[in-house]
């Protein structure tokens, strides 16, 4: 990361972290985020390596076992990955939004597996398609399917619940869980899947104090980081671009000499910056606790598109070697088209903001 | 009176090609983009149906049904498969260049073989590993000898390279630098010392190979050199231009395809009751589908018709590709979850199209040649473009 692609300068206190991240991405995401594209799985310890690395329950306090930074913080993480992995960048976004929800609920006991799981956790928003439909001997009675959500070892699942909202952690293995592993676009490694739930799911896996509020709090922080992790795959990309056209030379000159490939560098250089700071305005929102779904999707909006354009861009740059999974431009631009289906896609995020203008001038 | 009605000959060919596609290209489409390989069954019905030589004379086995009917057939072809398109653009190609440049020997030697599928496909093997954009600056050299030429270098990047019976090399024949001294060669699939290298791994296009090529002291005869020696360059330029119409062609039927697949979703999805969003989707990328494809059937007609064509061809190329990109782009954010598994028509078509804009000139280098041409015809044509 650069002051050229990122405007934005880490605060002192959150220099160390950004170090951390940079030396985990060097030493365990850029070497093998190709292998995990290619095997459409991530490293089975993931989740392990993160809090290895001082990358789990970054937002979370200290006394909950958490590393008792900020979203801020998070969202520098997400990016920094997704300059190199987007799948393990979303990974890491859904890991940090359950160690969040559970933190906020006090669910110690869910917390603390998951914090120890050597694999991360996914978080779900089935609001819209899965709902709890009764009592049974064993628990609640949940029902419903889900179309390509990511999987993780367990899954915190936000169901309707009446007029309301419940959320589970489910294990994946867990017998209600159906999981049919789908092949994707982008987002490879990320356990893309439809998911079916029919059955009963014991109380203790409720977590309790989850409503409304609570399930908008964590679908902005999912929203916001998502942009994060976006931004840093448009970042990698058009770093990528800019390193392949100082030495690629055509007509007897670096092609970084021709305004159509330097052009294209600044211009993604340019939207990307404007993106994470919209990226930040969110999570600077989330960390203030103050509502911040609006400022979520505005980040989205601002990110997912100019993300796929960078790597779009940097793919052209590289020229028939772009088109190649030689290089990682290919993937990344799969990624970055693919991230708007844990983020939501613009039809939702632009409605928000639109009803958000509309409530504002009366 | 403008007519904008292709012939009803143009239109007979292009249902030819509209049958191929879906019996034949469309049923193959999925496991050919998931499993890799090379075409060849599809590729001998193609010839079946002398869809390999659609603008050649009928005496060399060619269909002379005209350029027009070439561009239909080609966008009927890629709604069905864009990586099988391929391979058949490409060897339309060599077939055309071959009759244009080649002698009346060469012409009766392999025009008919490539219409009838009997080396398979043509390929055409001009860039390098360092000589992309800059084709001139390409190594691969053609040393003369009493019995012929040799050439020693390597390709990159030459489609159906793994499965092509016949190539066309260009290669360096004299000592002056850049565009002068390259001449091309007809080499046979079967020649000794032509290595094929491994096809590589694509962002899509899966079923069309795209390999590198090695010469290691290849011997051809005196007869393998198409047109005169030294002045091989404008043969690949002008074959190029050509080339472009087809290119436009695969990339209107690549969005097409997607636009066809956008619109049953929207309908089975949302019925009379479509959104705002997803109408003005389908509205913009069905009225950019249609500036595209009159620009490619405007270049295919002066192409036709014995007209200049070169700035045309480069107009189409660079629009049906770049919009057609935008359009894939467009409807694959459009339907989300639908559309993003693998293997879905839009996602294919996201992947498939996205190569449009490199091959057959980037759309850079589109852009350099259309600028160059624009201000020459101001000067020429006192101060108008
Ligand atoms: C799937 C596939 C199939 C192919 N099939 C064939 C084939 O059958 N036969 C064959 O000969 N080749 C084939 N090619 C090669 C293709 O034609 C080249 O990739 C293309 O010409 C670009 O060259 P390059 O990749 O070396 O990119 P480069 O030339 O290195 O270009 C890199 C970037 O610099 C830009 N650039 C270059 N020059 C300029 C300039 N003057 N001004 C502004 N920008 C510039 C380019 O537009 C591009 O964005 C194929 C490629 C692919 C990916």
């Amino acid at each position: 990361m650069t002051a050229a692609i990122d405007a934005f300068e880490a605060p002192a206190e959150l220099t160390p972290v950004r170090d951390a991240v940079a030396a985990f991405v060097r030493n365990h995401v850029a070497s093998q985020a190709r292998a995990w594209d290619e095997a459409e799985a991530l490293a089975p310890d993931l989740g392990r390596r993160f809090a290895d690395a001082g990358l789990s329950g970054i937002a979370v306090d200290e006394v909950q076992g958490g590393v008792g930074l900020s979203w801020l913080a998070t969202a520098m993480a997400a990016g920094a990955v997704g300059e190199a992995s987007g799948s393990a960048a979303v990974a890491l976004a859904l890991h940090e939004c359950v160690l969040g929800c559970l933190a906020d609920a006090g669910a110690d006991a869910s917390l603390g597996r998951a914090l120890s799981d050597d694999q991360p956790w996914t978080w779900i928003d089935g609001t819209h398609d899965v709902q709890v439909i009764g009592r049974g001997p064993g628990g609640w009675r949940i029902r419903g399917r889900l179309a390509l959500v990511p999987v993780g070892s367990a899954m915190v699942i936000n169901v309707r619940d009446g007029a309301g909202v419940a959320a589970f952690a489910i294990d994946r293995g867990h017998p209600a869980v159906r999981i049919e592993r789908r092949a994707t676009c982008g987002l490879r490694a990320l356990e893309l899947s439809d998911v079916g739930i029919d059955g009963e799911v014991a109380d203790a896996l409720r977590i309790q104090g989850v409503d409304g509020d609570a399930l908008a709090t964590t679908r902005a922080r999912l929203v916001a980081l998502v942009a994060a992790a976006a931004c840093g795959i448009g970042r990698g990309a058009t770093l990528a671009a800019a390193a392949y056209a100082k030495t690629r030379e055509q007509f007897g000159q670096p092609i970084a000499a021709f305004q159509a490939i330097a052009w294209k560098l600044a211009d993604a250089a340019t939207v990307l910056d404007a993106a994470w700071l919209s990226v930040l305005a969110a999570v600077r929102a989330i960390d203030a606790g103050r509502s911040a779904e609006i400022a979520a999707a505005r980040a989205a909006l601002a990110s997912f598109g100019p993300a796929v354009r960078a790597c779009s861009d940097a793919l052209q740059i590289h020229g028939g070697y772009g088109y190649t999974t030689e290089f990682p431009i290919e993937r990344m631009l799969r990624d970055a088209r693919a991230c708007e289906l844990v983020g939501g896609g613009a039809d939702v995020h632009k409605g928000a903001i639109a009803r958000a203008i509309e409530a504002r001038v009366g | 009176m403008i007519d904008f009605a292709p012939s009803e000959a143009a239109r007979a060919v292009e249902g030819v090609a509209r049958k191929l596609a879906a019996e034949v290209l469309a049923p193959a489409a999925e496991a050919l983009d998931r499993d890799g390989g090379f075409p060849r069954v599809s590729l001998e019905e193609i010839a079946k149906a002398r869809l390999l030589a659609v603008n050649l004379p009928q005496e060399l086995g060619g269909r002379a049904a005209g350029v027009v009917a070439y561009s239909l057939a080609i966008t009927e072809l890629a709604r069905g498969c864009a990586a099988t398109t391929v391979a058949v653009c490409v060897s339309n190609m060599v077939a055309e260049v071959v009759n244009h440049f080649g002698t009346p020997a060469q012409r009766q030697l392999h025009v008919p073989q490539l219409a009838a599928g009997r080396h398979v496909v043509g390929a055409f093997a001009l860039s390098e590993a360092a000589a992309g954009s800059d084709a001139g600056a390409m190594r691969t050299r053609a040393r003369k000898t009493d019995r012929g030429w040799v050439l020693d270098g390597g390709k990159l990047w030459i489609t159906s390279g793994s499965d092509a019976g016949l190539f066309v090399v260009w290669a360096r024949t004299e000592d002056t630098p850049g565009t002068r001294g390259i001449s091309a060669f007809l080499v046979p699939g079967d020649v000794a010392g032509l290595g094929r290298g491994k096809p590589e791994h694509k962002l899509g296009l899966r079923g069309s190979t795209t390999v590198a090529l090695d010469f290691a002291g290849v011997e051809v005869p005196d007869d393998a050199l198409l047109g005169e020696r030294g002045r091989g360059f404008p043969v690949a330029m002008m074959a190029l231009d050509g080339g472009r119409i087809g290119i436009a062609s695969q990339a209107l039927g690549i969005a097409g395809g997607a636009l066809d697949a956008a619109t049953q979703w929207a309908r089975d999805r949302f019925g009379a009751d479509v959104p705002q969003h997803v109408q003005w989707a389908l509205a913009d990328s069905a009225t950019e589908l249609e500036a595209a494809r009159l620009l490619t059937l405007r270049a295919a007609w002066l192409k036709e018709t014995g007209r200049p064509f070169s700035q045309a061809a480069s107009m189409a190329k660079l629009t049906a590709s770049e919009r057609g990109f935008a359009i894939c782009d467009r409807l694959l954010a459009l339907m989300g979850e639908a559309a993003q598994r693998r293997g879905h028509p839009v996602e294919r078509a996201f992947r498939d199209i996205r190569v449009t804009m490199i091959y057959e000139g980037t759309s850079e280098v589109q852009r350099v040649v259309l600028s160059r041409d624009i201000m020459r015809r101001f000067a020429d044509d006192g101060g108008r473009t």
